[in-house]
């Protein structure tokens, strides 16, 4: 891909790659922990993972300097992304808040909130995680029924969250409730940045299964917050989210497609170097995955450009995410085929086979989370293809 | 960055697009008869498409080649531009091969074959023996080209140029499920090729680059056929009407044309992306170009399939023309590359592919 990039472009992702090969963290191999860990280590390590790359120079990449940023472009953001994917490096705790309240607070929030909050998620100060989705509001969020009503110059918020990540480590909640009745659903709701520690918040754990309890219900009992709590105009936080959105399906976790490579590559090796040659069949089905994660690739750098070229990317972003959800869904069947008892019932000390079953159950949720298949294929029919809702 | 088209590229796909969108309402329904083809080729040499000793033209662009293809699967004309496109574009890059067009005139034909998966001609002692497959518009051509195998090889490594009209040619018809756009087994008994290339000018081996291009040109054409039928079904959902409503109101039925969609636009993203590999580094480019066919071949016998599907009854009569679409995107995911012809190249790409980009 060297005659894509300027030269500049080549030494900083050259630069990344050496940093990566002396810096990716003790006992992390192959995208995973080669030792056990609670909860709670995890949680830790991964803040201390971002905070590595973040005193390296590789946080924020491409918001101002004058907000905590490095000032540089969408490219760099994107070779970030897919050399610590090559190398399947720790994904962080903070992905809510670089990737998503980042980008809200850029297009939307005041000039304070921009000085005072960005720095401080680049930094991993501050572990964001999102309030959106309802018991009662997934697929149709916009039918969401937490409340904030606004009180001699305070915002008094009641209501619930749920599928909230990482929540039990979050330092903030980027939240979505409604500030007003309108005739349309999606008006009247209003963006705000809510401390997890505010009285009034608590929150349980859900059990996935996965086995991991990343998820949340977050409910909010008379939580109090200032006026400055409230990013964007009062009102029109679903426009602001939306636009957001957009953006971020296009352009969050670059790291995918070369991470996902990277998990094919391992996988059969692992199956070669255990069983032998690969039957026509199985070599059938590991070629065609890697096509696939190649013309994903050609996708991911169209949009790129067409980010650096200064075009705003509309509902055309459910592509992206029709495509990597599905494609890494494919590359872990063919994982699970190629390793057999191994990915399915592993050793308890095979460290490597051990990498793939996570990562299996993850992939299922990855066609509901963001939004379900089913709904990317509506934004797709009607706002794209014109058809009737 | 990347994506970013030149003025020249959008100039091409205007242009093109418009000719060819003229060409298949001129030509209408006689669409194999000798005047249509004669007029497609006219019309393409006019507008600058085959002129493979234009060493500064457009058409040394991969880049534009691709897009010519792609508008020319989205008129889909019984006309070989795709191979004829394969072939000057690779011989615009080796010089000695333009004097063998030299006497070749308007309208006449230069086609080709990639010999996918079958065992090329063996070009021995300055002749050739063997057989051609699956070449197009063979009963009506003045030149092909085919990669050939020197001596005992396994693979072929060099192309070879031939005139249709030289001794020792026979032809014999192919049955096509594209029955309007013919195609040929050309035997070949101790012909002497006009002339034979192992390298083009960079010293990038011939035949590789000949493949790789007929691969990236079918994908586009692929792209460009399918963008046409998915049109074509999205305008049939909106304005056929069952049961009170239009078809499209039927979640059921948009969630098809939408993963269809998704079909569509990573394929032709995948062959703009393959084209600029094939232009910068061919070399490097056989990840691209290899799984860009291999994916447009499998998702486009798919979505032809769901398009035909979509429009019920109707787009299964010769008389409506979604056929023509399906049937030219069947034709094109069936050779130049298909998944089962590609499983060893792109398997043997899984070690480079993360150090590749």
């Amino acid at each position: 891909m060297d005659f894509l990039l300027t030269p500049e472009q080549r030494a900083f992702r050259q630069r990344l790659r050496d940093w990566l090969a002396a810096n990716l963290p003790e006992n992390w191999r192959d995208g995973h922990y080669v030792r056990e860990l609670d909860e709670t280590e995890h949680a830790r390590y991964q803040r201390a993972w971002e905070k590595k790359l973040h005193a390296a120079g590789y946080a924020g990449l491409h918001w101002p300097a004058q907000y905590g940023g490095k000032g540089l472009s969408i490219v760099e953001h994107f070779l970030f992304g897919e050399e610590t994917g090559r190398v399947a490096a720790p994904e962080g705790i903070n992905t809510i808040g670089r990737e998503l309240v980042g980008g809200v607070l850029l297009y939307a929030g005041s000039e304070s909130q921009k000085r005072t909050l960005l720095p401080r998620i680049a930094a991993c100060d501050d572990v964001w995680c999102q309030g959106f989705s309802e018991p009662n509001s997934g697929s149709d969020l916009a039918s969401l029924r937490t409340r904030g009503v606004e009180h001699q110059g305070k915002w008094r918020i009641n209501g619930q969250k749920i599928w909230t990540s990482y929540a039990q480590h979050a330092d903030m909640c980027l939240l979505l409730a409604r500030t007003s009745d309108e005739e349309r659903q999606q008006r009247g709701l209003t963006l705000f940045a809510m401390p997890m520690k505010a009285p009034g918040v608590t929150r349980r754990s859900i059990a996935q299964l996965n086995g991991q309890a990343d998820l949340n219900e977050v409910f909010l009992d008379g939580v109090e917050l200032g006026e400055e709590a409230a990013i964007g105009p009062v009102g029109e936080g679903w426009s602001v989210a939306g636009a957001v959105l957009n953006i971020e399906r296009a352009t969050t976790r670059f790291y995918r497609q070369a991470r996902y490579l990277n998990e094919l590559r391992h996988a059969t090796n692992l199956a070669i170097g255990r069983g032998g040659a690969l039957d026509a069949s199985m070599r059938q089905r590991v070629a065609t995955s890697l096509a696939e994660l190649t013309v994903f690739r050609a996708l991911n750098v169209k949009f790129v450009s067409r980010i650096a070229n200064g075009e705003r990317i509309g509902p055309e972003s459910s592509v992206l995410k029709q495509i990597w959800s599905h494609f890494h869904q494919n590359v872990t069947d063919v994982c699970a085929e190629l390793l057999g008892d191994d990915h399915w019932l592993p050793r308890a000390d095979d460290v490597e086979a051990s990498r793939f079953l996570p990562v299996y159950l993850h992939t299922r949720a990855e066609t509901i989370f963001a939004g379900t298949s089913e709904v990317q294929n509506n934004i797709i029919a009607e706002r794209l293809l014109g058809m009737p809702r | 960055m990347l994506y970013e088209r030149t003025e020249d590229e959008r100039l091409v796909e205007a242009t093109v697009h418009r000719a060819l969108q003229d060409l298949a309402g001129s030509v209408g329904a006689d669409r194999t008869a000798e005047s249509a083809a004669h007029q497609v080729g006219e019309r393409l040499v006019g507008l600058g498409l085959f002129h493979a000793d234009d060493s500064e033209g457009l058409m040394r662009s991969m880049r534009v080649v691709q897009i010519v293809a792609r508008e020319s699967g989205r008129a889909c004309l019984a006309f070989p531009i795709l191979e004829g496109l394969a072939a000057e574009t690779v011989m615009g890059r080796a010089p000695r091969l333009r004097p063998s067009l030299s006497d070749c005139g308007v309208g006449e034909l230069t086609i080709s074959t990639v010999m996918e998966g079958q065992a090329a001609p063996i070009y021995v002692a300055g002749r050739l023996q063997g057989i051609a497959r699956v070449v197009p518009f063979a009963d009506r051509a003045r030149r092909l080209i085919v990669p050939v195998r020197q001596g005992d090889g396994r693979d072929s490594s060099s192309i070879a140029v031939i005139d249709m009209r030289a001794a020792g040619i026979h032809i014999h018809p192919r049955v096509s499920v594209e029955s309007d756009y013919p195609v040929f087994d050309v035997a070949l008994n101790d012909v002497r090729p006009l002339s034979s290339i192992n390298t083009i000018e960079d010293g990038t081996p011939a035949a590789m680059l000949f493949r790789l291009t007929s691969s990236l040109l079918a994908t586009a054409e692929i792209a460009g056929a399918s963008a046409t039928a998915l049109e074509m079904t999205r305008q049939y959902m909106l304005t056929r009407t069952q049961f009170g409503r239009p078809l499209g109101a039927n979640q059921a039925l948009k969630h098809v044309l939408a993963n269809n969609y998704v079909r569509l636009e990573t394929m032709t993203a995948a062959a703009e992306y393959a084209a600029m590999f094939l232009e910068a580094d061919p070399r490097g480019a056989p990840l691209a170009v290899l799984s860009a066919k291999h994916y447009a071949s499998r998702v486009g016998k798919l979505l032809a399939e769901d398009m035909l599907q979509l429009h019920g009854a109707i787009g299964y009569t010769q008389e409506y023309a979604l056929q023509r679409f399906m049937r030219r995107i069947l034709r094109l995911c069936a050779t130049h590359g298909t998944p089962s012809t590609l499983t060893d190249q792109l398997f043997g790409q899984l070690e480079a592919a993360s150090e590749l980009h």
